[in-house]
């Protein structure tokens, strides 16, 4: 198929991870009971064959056309092969003999003429695509895995990352991360699990675990205290659209998930600010918040007022309100943190982890001097899920140093220092230490 | 000009861990080099040979006898070939230099025997 000159067509920004995750999600649900990892087979052997023709005949005029046309292709000859087979030895067997493996790869081999005519229709249209991310979305998030297993093929199968993006972003070795998507899709494929309907019943019982896997995805990519990059900005945008698409379906359209996706539009607007050139963060009374992506805080606010809607009052309402007071503020000094200190207040009840109480702890200080502030550090710092957390000595380094307690500053800075866990951490402690010391 | 065939051999191994964004990289890279032979007119033609097609002929005791090529189970496949113009062997090897498929497989080079009219 030559349908361009060499080097002539343009490779459109992002073309290969955007397919990848599209056609994976298209031929998972529709080449029928295919399943993800035939899917994801086929998507690769249409990758390995572009890798090996574009370079030769340039790239097609229109390559997620091409490629998904491969794609579909291969599954049907996949399907063609498996009814082949299974004739030959049905014809092999004695009468009345079993044929090995039949149910299920029977039911494979009949898709195959579903796909056949499924590379025909072409690219469907984005709603239609929308609606299958969705319920491969849905998929990925069966509760039966376990959370990390959920956000870990998410990842690779709903966003199109490869294992070793994957095993940086979690700090774990490719083999291991491997390991874990070849068991959750074992225990998927034992569930005979097809990307579900999203019908009202799935949605009702799954939306909760999807949120909380977004919820993971974001903060994972947004806190990302581990790893040479300090913000991992893919993993919060996969984050955001995923919720986007959520919110698109009428029984994913609630006041939790508008609420989340607050969230993440509020807390992702800062994200051009939060590091400076070098890639060191930047806290947030620091930026410059004419660096913040207005479109995003718009959008986190519209999300947010309908997320107010109905009764609901979920962690995600109270985490986006706390991220909507600093994002109306127009500096640090002006920012009302009374209000963000009772948010905190009624975030505790609802979920009380530590390190919630040591952000609220930071809020103290702010509304009510270094003094109150060191209290209610007091509260939690016994906790033994904050101990060799960087911030939690960082925090009581910032708080004595605006009580005037210059030697305990910097003892705690030196110890935030030393606990930091990437090199942009450290980096910016130091350059605390330096300020606090001198 | 002189006319130089290229052909580039798939590298070994295999692409099961190499992700979409990875891809993607390898493919930008040679896009850009082969546009830019293209608009310094050095690129006459580009093109991917079929997998696993093809045959080898040979006449044995009269008759012929076509197999499937050892080219489709051999380590490093010829995937397809390039044609470009240069003024020599040196100036065609000079716009290999940083062909990006030197990053994962090798090419071989070869100039076309132009028969000389004249002779």
């Amino acid at each position: 198929v030559t349908e361009g000159a060499p080097g002539v067509g343009p490779l459109v920004e992002d073309l290969f991870r955007r397919s990848a995750r599209e056609i994976t999600a298209v031929l998972a649900r529709r080449a029928g009971g295919a399943g993800v990892e035939e899917a994801e087979e086929a998507v690769q052997e249409a990758f390995i064959r572009a890798l090996r023709s574009w370079p030769l005949q340039g790239v097609p005029r229109n390559p997620r056309g091409w490629l998904y046309r491969v794609a579909a292709r291969r599954l049907t000859d996949e399907g063609e092969k498996g009814r082949r087979r299974r004739a030959l030895l049905a014809r092999a067997q004695p009468r009345g003999g079993r044929c090995d493996g039949g149910g299920q790869q029977s039911s494979r081999g009949r898709n195959g003429r579903s796909g056949e005519l499924l590379w025909q229709e072409g690219l469907p249209d984005p709603a239609r695509i929308a609606d299958d991310e969705l319920a491969l979305l849905l998929l990925c998030c069966d509760p039966a895995l376990p959370r990390v297993s959920q956000v870990m093929l998410t990842l690779k199968v709903g966003c199109g990352f490869g294992v070793t993006e994957i095993a940086a972003a979690f700090l774990q070795r490719p083999t291991t991360v491997a390991q874990r998507l070849v068991r959750a899709k074992r225990l998927l494929r034992r569930r005979g699990a097809r990307p579900p309907e999203p019908t009202p019943a799935v949605l009702v019982a799954r939306a909760g675990v999807v949120r909380e896997a977004l919820y993971l995805l974001f903060t994972g990519g947004h806190a990302a205290a581990e790893g040479e990059r300090a913000v991992r900005g893919e993993l919060c945008g996969e984050a955001l659209r995923l919720a986007r698409l959520l919110l698109r379906h009428p029984r994913g359209d609630t006041p939790a998930t508008r609420a989340l996706a607050a969230l993440f539009c509020l807390h992702g607007a800062r994200l051009p600010a939060r590091l400076d050139p070098e890639g060191t963060p930047i806290p947030l009374e620091h930026q410059d918040r004419g660096l913040w992506d207005r479109a995003l805080l718009a959008e986190g606010f519209h999300h947010l007022q309908r997320s107010s809607e109905g009764d609901a009052l979920t962690r995600y309402h109270l985490e986006a309100a706390i991220a909507a007071v600093h994002a109306a503020a127009p500096s640090a000094e002006e920012t009302d943190w009374e209000e963000i200190v009772s948010l905190y207040d009624a975030l505790l009840d609802r979920c009380p982890a530590p390190v919630v109480g040591l952000n609220r702890a930071v809020a103290v200080g702010r509304a009510r001097g270094p003094e109150a502030g060191l209290n209610a550090v007091a509260a939690v710092a016994e906790e033994p899920s904050l101990a060799g957390y960087h911030l939690l000595p960082a925090t009581l380094g910032t708080l004595h140093a605006e009580a005037g307690r210059r030697g305990e500053a910097v003892a705690c800075f030196q110890a935030a220092v030393e606990q930091a866990p990437s090199e942009a951490d450290r980096r910016y402690l130091r350059s605390r230490l330096a300020h606090v010391a001198g | 000009m002189r006319r130089f065939l290229v052909l580039p051999r798939d590298p070994e191994g295999s692409w099961d861990d190499v992700s979409p964004a990875e891809m993607q990289r390898i493919v930008e890279r040679y896009v850009a080099w082969t546009r830019r032979l293209a608009e310094e007119g050095r690129l006459e033609v580009g093109e991917k040979l079929r997998d696993g097609s093809g045959r080898v002929l040979r006449r044995r005791d009269g008759a012929l006898d076509a197999a499937d090529g050892p080219f489709v189970e051999a380590k490093e496949v010829v995937g397809g070939f390039w044609i470009l113009r240069a003024e020599g062997l040196e100036a065609a090897q000079a716009l290999l230099v940083d062909c990006p498929h030197l990053e994962i497989g090798s090419l071989e080079l070869r100039e076309i025997d132009e028969m000389d009219e004249a002779t």
